[in-house]
């Protein structure tokens, strides 16, 4: 049965009652309206009639004992659907309350008939029908009366609704209840902590309906209700779609990074934390990125007010005024208090396909359902939501605050189910600080970075700094370093040591005692791509740009005239201000940006923080390595080794596996002195010399010197050292 | 029956349309049952009478059309006008059961009525139709 079985239907007028008929009341329907008084029996009745009548749809709406008509009138007066204009030609109003008390139920009866007759109604009213009840005098009667009258409405092809002050006993034991199509029941209790209002349709012979309570609202413009259960569900199409392979970019670069292709349109992500992790503020992002883009985006707010999250935007140095002035964006406030979960979900619905929104926020779904104490009704609710921006084709964040010191995903612990994604955002405290980390928990068909990653709140807005590259979760990886192509290091002699050079996107870790010319080394490195055009980035961690540039200098290394040329510039990052785990995002915007061919990072010991593990380094530094080597650019990172003259380990911490080639600086003791040395323990893809050589540090830089063991190099082939060959 | 009906007497042609609406009656009512049906038809017979008010003195009770107070003054009717006048009854009873019916009944009731048009036939008119 559906409503296309040929049961011609009857709308009611009111918003989204004939939804839970499947399209309104069955044309010819004797139906009892009942509910105790005030529970709004009569205007709904009303808003009904009005809503149908016309001289050729005409209404007859009979007034018993219970109230009169006069003041009937006058109340309906107030409410919009009220025409006046309809009173008579439409409507005719007829008091049986005379008949009533002096001439029993037939003559009551039989005077409604012959008002039928007449005026031949669509609908007939009686208000109300219980004190036909009262005055039977039997069940019998009252059954026979009630039969009558029905089959005479019927015969007459009119819809007829009877009022009554019933309960729900009434059900079981009035007579008249069996004998009409349907029975619709108003009721009001305590819910959430309000009193609300409800509808529900036990009985309705003709068609398919809902058995659900349904809450509603009467205001000026009559009773409306809310069953988002029957009129918020996916549709097919939106289905279908989500399926696919439409996505949508947040804005937000590195967030971007982390998300893979995107986010399928018409998902819902919950964005989950504690307070004070950065929900609102990412909500916000997201929908001024997408204004940015073209994509226009709503905030349903239930804390923070429209000035607030204006102000907020303001804070972080974005024009969101702009894009709210030119309909870009909408923001929407519902204080806390006035939440009503049933109508805000229709409302949201309608706003969101108002403004053709891609983008909704919800800030938060814990607070919007904070008054739901079942966690099914709460997941069912949460799915409505996310079935509102499934239809729209847009991609929802929806905020929820987990509960402190809890291991939940949401308020609620359900919510999590019916979303395709969540974002879990934490914070810790670390080093004195509070660090903030995002983690994309769970995106549904898509391919995301995994991990937690650092994240700041600042100007411009949220900054992640991915752990990993987003390089490295290509499909492909980075193509084999070609042995033909190599970067001179720029140190006299330490290319005949290392097969010709540095691998072109090599990685060179050089381990070194306390001063014995690692910065030096790195500055040769820089400045010889600088003598081949190749931009180079020096990454300090220990000392200033200035410093840096006073040291070579007193080397008599033109890094001053490099700077000037624009060939070469120094970075200072300082750790106190900068998190390891950032790193990675900050150098490689600044690969990004300058076309970088050449880098040092100076000294990667000095990334570790309080905290830290050896893991964690080692993690860090590969992040790093792969990073550098997709983005096409040789690196050289220097690592401070505690040991002076031990050659026993090579970088102390087991990185040895990160690099392709492996540089060692350790001093050896001479008569009266200590004199730096330096062997090339590793080279992937090359031949090397395996010796160990002085390395002399004088003006003009670094060089190699003679075999710490007098011998002879070894020389190779072709003359220029012996190398020994070693399988990549 | 139409046939029939166009040159009869006027108590002829209403005994025509007592069997036809009896036999529709009588089958209608083993469904329906009497309550409903004398519902509808005392709908139908306000209705032709606001139309046709000779026809104003048919009444509806549990049994059916009762007629008595119309056969009285049924001789002295213009044929034309009874026969529009039954006509209407019997198109509107049917439509109206129709209505609210679905139709359920229409064929078995259309049945019945060719039963009584096949009785009501002269023979020799039968066989030339």
């Amino acid at each position: 049965m559906n409503e296309n079985s040929g049961v011609a239907r009857v709308k009611t007028g009111v918003r989204n009652l004939d939804a839970l008929f499947l399209g309104g009341l069955p044309k010819g329907t004797v139906a009892v309206l009942g509910g105790p008084p005030g529970a709004g029996k009569t205007i709904l009745a009303q808003q009904i009639c009005f809503h149908n009548a016309s001289p050729e749809t005409r209404v007859l709406y009979f007034n018993t004992l219970s109230e009169p008509t006069a003041k009937t009138l006058r109340y309906l007066s107030q409410f919009q659907f009220f025409d006046q204009t309809k009173i008579e030609a439409g409507i005719q109003f007829v008091d049986l309350g005379v008949i009533l008390r002096t001439e029993g139920l037939e003559q009551s009866s039989s005077l409604i008939m012959e008002h039928v007759k007449k005026v031949k109604p669509a609908i007939v009213v009686v208000d109300s029908f219980k004190a036909l009840d009262d005055l039977a005098e039997s069940h019998q009667e009252l059954r026979k009366f009630g039969y009558e009258l029905a089959v005479n409405l019927m015969a007459w092809e009119t819809t007829a609704l009877l009022l009554g002050e019933y309960g729900s006993r009434d059900l079981e034991t009035n007579p008249l209840f069996s004998v009409v199509d349907g029975i619709l029941t108003l009721h009001q209790r305590e819910q959430s902590g309000e009193q609300q209002r409800f509808i529900q349709i036990s009985k309705m012979r003709g068609t398919e309906h809902s058995r659900d309570e349904h809450s509603f609202i009467i205001t000026s413009s009559g009773i409306e209700v809310f069953a988002p259960r029957v009129t918020i569900h996916r549709e097919d199409r939106a289905e279908r779609s989500t399926a696919g392979t439409e996505r949508l970019k947040t804005g937000s670069s590195r967030l971007d990074d982390l998300l893979g292709e995107g986010i399928p349109l018409g998902s819902t992500l919950l964005i989950a934390g504690v307070a004070g992790t950065g929900k609102t503020v990412l909500g916000l992002e997201f929908l001024y990125r997408g204004a940015q883009a073209g994509e226009k985006g709503i905030v349903f707010s239930f804390e923070e007010t429209e000035e607030r999250l204006r102000a907020t935007a303001r804070g972080l140095g974005w024009d969101l005024d702009r894009e709210i002035d030119r309909g870009m964006v909408e923001i929407v406030f519902i204080p806390q208090p006035d939440i009503m979960v049933e109508a805000h979900l229709l409302m949201m619905r309608e706003r969101v396909q108002a403004l053709g929104a891609r983008r909704v926020v919800v800030d938060s779904v814990s607070v919007f359902l904070h008054k739901i104490k079942d966690p099914q009704v709460a997941r069912e609710k949460t799915f409505q939501l996310a079935t509102i921006v499934q239809n729209a084709q847009a991609v929802g964040f929806f905020a929820t605050d987990i509960p402190y010191g809890s291991s939940q995903l949401s308020r609620f612990g359900v919510e999590e189910t019916v979303v395709d994604g969540v974002i879990l955002l934490t914070s810790s405290e670390e080093a004195f600080e509070r660090q903030r980390y995002m983690e994309i928990y769970k995106l549904r068909n898509t391919a995301h970075s995994k991990g937690r990653h650092n994240l700041i709140i600042g100007p411009g807005g949220i900054n992640i700094f991915p752990r990993y590259p987003a390089e490295s979760a290509a499909e492909k990886p980075p193509p084999p370093m070609e042995t033909s192509r190599r970067s001179l290091s720029g140190v006299p002699g330490l290319d005949d040591l290392l097969g010709g050079g540095l691998l072109e996107r090599s990685v060179t870790l050089v381990s070194g005692s306390p001063g014995i010319g690692k910065t030096t080394l790195g500055l040769q490195f820089i400045l010889e791509g600088v003598k081949h055009n190749e931009p180079g980035l020096f990454v300090a961690l220990e000392e200033g740009p200035a410093q840096i540039l006073k040291t070579a200098e007193g080397l008599a290394l033109p890094l001053n005239e490099a700077v000037t040329k624009g060939l070469a510039e120094i970075v200072f990052l300082s750790k106190a201000h900068v998190r390891a785990s950032q790193f990675l995002a900050i150098l490689t915007d600044k690969i990004r940006a300058s076309g970088t061919r050449r880098l040092v990072l100076d000294s990667a010991s000095h990334l570790v923080t309080e905290g830290m593990s050896t893991e964690e380094l080692r993690l860090l530094l590969y992040g790093l390595a792969s990073q550098f080597k997709a983005l096409g650019v040789t690196s050289l990172l220097t690592l401070e080794s505690e040991a002076m003259y031990s050659t026993d380990s090579v970088t102390d911490g087991g990185f040895s596996p990160v690099a392709d080639n492996i540089i060692q600086l350790r001093y050896a003791q001479v008569p009266g002195a200590i004199r730096p040395t330096l062997a090339v323990v590793k080279t992937r893809g090359s031949l090397h010399d395996r010796g160990t050589y002085y390395f002399d540090i004088a003006k003009g830089g670094a060089r190699i010197a003679e075999r710490i063991d007098g011998a002879a190099p070894m020389r190779s082939k072709s003359g220029r050292g012996k190398r020994s060959r070693k399988r990549a | 029956m139409e046939r029939a009906a166009k040159e009869a007497p006027p108590e002829r042609l209403f005994d025509a349309f007592e069997r036809a609406f009896g036999a529709m009656w009588r089958r209608a009512r083993v469904t329906l049952g009497d309550v409903t049906l004398t519902a509808i038809l005392d709908r139908v017979l306000y209705t032709a009478a606001e139309r046709f008010p000779l026809l104003s003195p048919l009444e509806a009770d549990a049994t059916g059309l009762r007629s008595d107070k119309f056969r009285q003054r049924a001789g002295s009717l213009h044929p034309d006008q009874l026969r529009e006048g039954i006509r209407f009854i019997l198109v509107e009873f049917l439509t109206v059961l129709g209505n609210l019916t679905a139709e359920v009944l229409t064929p078995a009731l259309h049945s019945e009525l060719a039963k009584v048009a096949a009785e009501d036939a002269v023979p020799g008119e039968e066989a030339k139709s």
